[in-house]
């Protein structure tokens, strides 16, 4: 499986733009620090005006994959966390990541030394770290870091 | 797959065109075109011209019914049996011609285009805890 990473989580780029390319029965959102009700009460409103459900689980609760999963990770972070967790995917895909100050690693990712380190950690286990904001476009592999 | 043409006052079409980029990636055969310093017959002019540069027919999407745009559009309707027009245009319904103008034909399309908007302003309810 994929993972991707979006600090936005589900919003209009995930639904429409990630939405359209595959047949989405299931969105699986990681987070590192799981955000309040009301938060998640508003990915679950998104998620079921997209006609798909919605699970939203700390990296070391997460379901086991199935068909028709969209996996969506809130950063670096909790993508290394759901590695370490055991779960493993092939690829992590960089959709979005909006650290104000951070460094510039693609048009719409922005690290901190926090992501940084974690993308490194990453990379060191053999994940490949790739930026792609739409699933047509061509992704490019981010270099060691 | 059905072309369109986003005709709006002001800078509004070319802000369609750029948010749906962000939200749906690359858009191709959609073209804006703005009211903005144009008269009523330049107006039709310039929505004849972005049409035949995408084939002729296709969907146009304006502001409001009413408009100098929509008027200008409805104006070009009689000679243009392969033009279908469309008012009230907003995100949800432009997000919805893009996932669908590959697999629907023009009827189908332009009626689930209507039902989209009819169906995309609602008042929101806080969500539920």
């Amino acid at each position: 499986m994929d993972l991707h990473l979006d600090d936005r989580l589900l919003h209009g780029r995930i639904l429409h733009g990630w939405g359209r390319s595959a047949s989405i029965r299931r969105y699986v959102l990681i987070a590192a620090a799981p955000g309040g009700s009301a938060r998640a009460a508003v990915h679950a409103a998104a998620a079921r005006e997209a006609g798909a459900e919605l699970v939203q689980a700390a990296p070391g609760d997460a379901p086991p994959p199935a068909d028709g999963d969209f996996w969506l990770a809130d950063g670096p972070a909790a993508a290394l966390a759901l590695w370490r967790a055991g779960r493993r995917y092939r690829r992590l895909i960089l959709v979005g990541l909006r650290r104000p100050g951070g460094r510039r690693l693609g048009a719409d990712v922005a690290a901190d030394e926090a992501d940084l380190d974690a993308l490194r950690a990453l990379q060191a286990a053999g994940v490949r770290c790739e930026l792609r904001r739409f699933p047509d476009e061509a992704g490019e592999t981010l270099p060691p870091l | 797959m059905i072309p369109a043409v986003i005709v709006c006052h002001g800078a509004l079409g070319e802000a369609y065109l750029e948010a749906l980029a962000g939200i749906y990636g690359e858009v191709s055969d959609v073209a804006a075109v703005t009211n903005e310093g144009l008269g009523t017959e330049d107006l039709e002019s310039a929505v004849a011209g972005s049409l035949d540069s995408l084939g002729g027919g296709g969907i146009v999407f304006t502001d409001y019914f009413g408009g100098s745009c929509a008027n200008a559009c409805l104006a070009l309707l009689p000679e243009r049996p392969a033009v279908r027009l469309i008012s009230g245009v907003n995100l949800p319904v432009l997000l919805y011609y893009l996932a669908h103008r590959n697999e629907l034909g023009m009827d189908e399309l332009v009626r689930g285009i209507v039902n989209r908007g009819h169906n995309s302003i609602r008042e929101l309810s806080p969500p539920v805890l």
